[in-house]
């Protein structure tokens, strides 16, 4: 091979500067995948801060919400004979189900973002031989998730102990994969978010103080999370059912990173009163519009 | 006795026997987890490396799980050889040659997925990542290339197993290839809950 000299791209140096924290929450991490638009800007953000942490939290939600839906899509490509037909069949088993708007359009979105950036390849390949390579682009995809996300923080924290999180998804036989998230039960305690909750109660009341402050103006999230702190308050193993940890998310999240000053999340709803009510700043390098009261 | 060579991939080789490592499976393949670590080959087995009465080198902090080789056929080996050519003669200061020589490896592995439905689920999978890096970017570094080169020595194998993929393709995460790189192409911003 013959040695690449002057136009060799090079890493960057590594800075002298002082190091700079930021906790990050799943919406930001998303974004970094996204299109150059979306995600230069959340990189371009990132850059200044040399520690990058998230919440195993936020990996247990992007596993939920992006690599259990291209699991979805990875198992359509089995259900269907040509790649021309996935269209087809995601629009009848997902399009008309209004509940399961998100995971159709994660879906949709997902497949034209494959093959807008994939070679254009409609006469040199077979309709069967293209959909084994976009099942190939999944599976790696879904496999890959999680070392992927790890390589994108400095630091994990995992202050609930979170089971579920630390199921990485992982190849079966026949192809399969097991990308599956375990439902857990107050009989059968598998975390420590009880005992996280105990721990920073306070903080957790801090939230819930501020939720209540916003009334009717709190998103639905918010009033959700209010209603769990609500009753973590009286009995903390009320989180350790899956359908209520769910609920704190955010807040999980966020408190989590409580060591951190600075926050950094694209869902403005919910982070403007965590971040306020945990007293930290909250970057959000893609909101359109300034906040109310921000220069 | 029979004694398996394990290249560890970092310059090591080490000497275990089946008789004392019930994970070798008949075949002579196995898997060792842990960086640096690939699968060992029947092509690795030697006999009498060891005097009778040694015990074998073998460190049980290497975890062994027993795989078998995927039976399915490798890809276009005429495909890969000239892949492996074009990988070993790219020249990154040469802006014209580099694209001519990206043009023909993304056409190359365009064609190495004719034969892939015939491969295992594992060469698919090393085809798809190196597929991937190449729609990536337009200008790769030397150790991109260094990279890319052993992608193709992998695909080259008839048998591949898992730790062949894990290893390769955190390689390239390492490397800033992202593996939902296909996912680059989303515009919204409201599809993440």
């Amino acid at each position: 091979m013959k040695t690449a000299t002057s136009s060799v791209t090079k890493k960057s140096p590594i800075s002298r500067a002082p190091i700079k924290k930021v906790h990050i929450d799943t919406s930001i991490q998303i974004e970094r995948f996204k299109a150059p638009d979306r995600s230069q800007v959340a990189e371009h953000a990132l850059a200044g801060f040399r520690f990058k942490s998230t919440s195993s939290y936020a990996k247990l939600e992007f596993k939920r919400a992006w690599l259990q839906r291209l699991l979805y899509l990875y198992v359509a490509c089995e259900k269907v004979q040509r790649d021309d037909d996935l269209w087809g069949y995601i629009d009848s088993h997902l399009g008309a189900n209004n509940l399961l708007k998100n995971k159709y359009k994660t879906a949709v979105q997902a497949l034209q973002s494959y093959l807008h950036r994939s070679i254009k390849d409609k006469e040199s390949l077979t309709p069967q031989e293209r959909l084994i390579r976009i099942q190939a682009s999944l599976r790696r995809g879904i496999l890959g998730g999680y070392v992927l996300w790890n390589s994108m923080i400095t630091y994990e924290f995992n202050g609930t102990k979170c089971f579920r999180a630390s199921e990485e998804p992982k190849r079966l036989d026949g192809g399969k994969i097991d990308a599956v998230i375990s439902k857990c039960k107050r009989s059968q305690i598998k975390c420590a978010v009880h005992e996280f909750f105990e721990e920073n109660k306070d903080y957790f009341l801090y939230i819930k103080q501020a939720i209540e402050l916003l009334g009717e103006d709190a998103s639905g999230e918010l009033k959700d999370c209010k209603e769990a702190i609500a009753r973590s308050e009286k009995d903390p193993t009320f989180l350790c059912e899956s359908k209520n940890c769910i609920k704190l998310r955010d807040a999980l999240i966020a408190v989590d990173g409580i060591k951190i000053d600075c926050f950094m999340a694209n869902n403005d709803k919910e982070w403007v009163t965590l971040s306020k009510a945990l007293g930290k700043s909250l970057l959000n390098p893609l909101r359109k519009k300034p906040l109310e009261g921000e220069n | 006795m029979i004694d398996f060579n394990i290249h560890t991939g970092n310059a090591e080789t080490q000497t275990i026997n089946k008789e004392d490592n019930p994970n070798l499976d008949s075949t002579g393949e196995t898997e060792i987890s842990g960086k640096g670590s690939v699968a060992i080959h029947k092509s690795n087995i030697s006999e009498g490396t060891m005097g009778a009465d040694e015990k074998p080198q073998w460190r049980p902090e290497l975890d062994m799980i027993v795989e078998k080789p995927v039976a399915r056929g490798g890809l276009d080996k005429a495909l890969l050889e000239r892949a492996e050519s074009i990988i070993d003669s790219f020249d990154s200061d040469d802006v014209v040659e580099s694209m001519i020589n990206l043009e023909a490896l993304r056409g190359i592995v365009l064609g190495l997925w004719k034969r892939a439905r015939n491969s295992s689920y594992y060469h698919q999978d090393i085809l798809s990542t190196l597929e991937n890096a190449l729609l990536s970017k337009n200008d790769f570094t030397e150790e991109d290339m260094e990279l890319f080169h052993e992608t193709i020595q992998d695909l080259k194998n008839e048998h591949l197993v898992e730790n062949h993929v894990k290893i390769i393709s955190e390689r390239f995460i390492y490397q800033d290839f992202s593996p939902l790189a296909f996912l680059s192409e989303i515009k919204d911003e409201d599809s993440d809950k």
